[in-house]
């Protein structure tokens, strides 16, 4: 069994993470950090958007969420099911699987072609949260 | 003592592992009984674990490659910061027994956690 208290301290961790970017705008808020390797490189990583997806997704915007990173919620519903059946992660298969997706989405991401510059991460467009237009 | 197929814990007069069938007789370990190099394992695998637990490195190490593929798949995916997950790992290989180790995760083959 898994000790107590590190059980704790990660649910812990990921509740206040989950928390965090429930309630701060990514990209507009200090406490989320940019992507680093975005800052360096000026390419994306499989992982670009990942926030804002998790923010959308969070607020019920599913639409959304697929435009910032597709791989979200596919990822998520695939960590349930293998923490669920741990079994099917020994497959010599699903490990390779997985990586080569995420892999041929770093790549595919990056391409300026018509088709794969949609899976860029898109700010999207500021439906709920947009504050009103200012009134002078 | 314990079944070597799946690891279950074996009362010593049956003949079958309740859990996954496998004779017990001479499959099962005696008590109190470990490979040697257990403890070896055990501890080379979490300080993996913890140094460069993001890459999968400590699966590798224990022969889950499959799993260590997903953990750095996670890794890449999430601008490292799910390479956490790693260093947790190790830390609690860290603090089981020996036996508990070699029950779980060399014989049960437990890939998670």
């Amino acid at each position: 069994m898994i000790p107590i208290g590190i059980a704790a301290g990660v649910v812990l961790l990921l509740l206040a993470a989950v928390t965090a970017i429930y309630y701060a705008e990514p990209g507009k808020s200090r406490f989320l950090p940019p992507c680093l390797f975005l800052e360096a490189t000026h390419l994306y990583c499989p992982g670009c958007g990942n926030t804002r997806a998790l923010h959308a997704l969070l607020h019920g915007e599913l639409l959304a969420s697929l435009r910032c990173n597709i791989l979200l919620l596919p990822g998520v519903l695939t960590a349930i099911v293998l923490l669920w059946k741990p079994k099917l992660s020994m497959r010599k298969g699903v490990g390779l699987g997985i990586l080569a997706i995420v892999l041929g989405f770093a790549i595919l991401r990056n391409l300026p072609m018509e088709p794969f510059c949609k899976l860029a991460p898109h700010s999207s467009p500021q439906t709920t949260d947009a504050p009103a237009p200012r009134q002078n | 003592m314990f079944c070597k197929n799946c690891g279950q814990e074996l009362s010593s007069d049956i003949k079958f592992c309740p859990n996954c069938g496998a004779p017990a007789g001479t499959n099962a370990l005696p008590d109190g009984v470990l490979p040697a190099d257990v403890a070896n394992k055990k501890m080379t695998a979490g300080i993996l674990g913890i140094l460069l637990g993001g890459w999968g490195i400590h699966k590798f190490y224990l022969g889950m490659t499959s799993t260590g593929l997903i953990m750095l798949a996670l890794t890449l995916c999430s601008c490292g910061v799910l390479g956490i997950l790693g260093f947790i790992e190790g830390i609690i290989y860290l603090t089981k027994t020996d036996e508990a180790f070699y029950r779980e995760y060399i014989v049960g083959r437990r890939q998670w956690f």
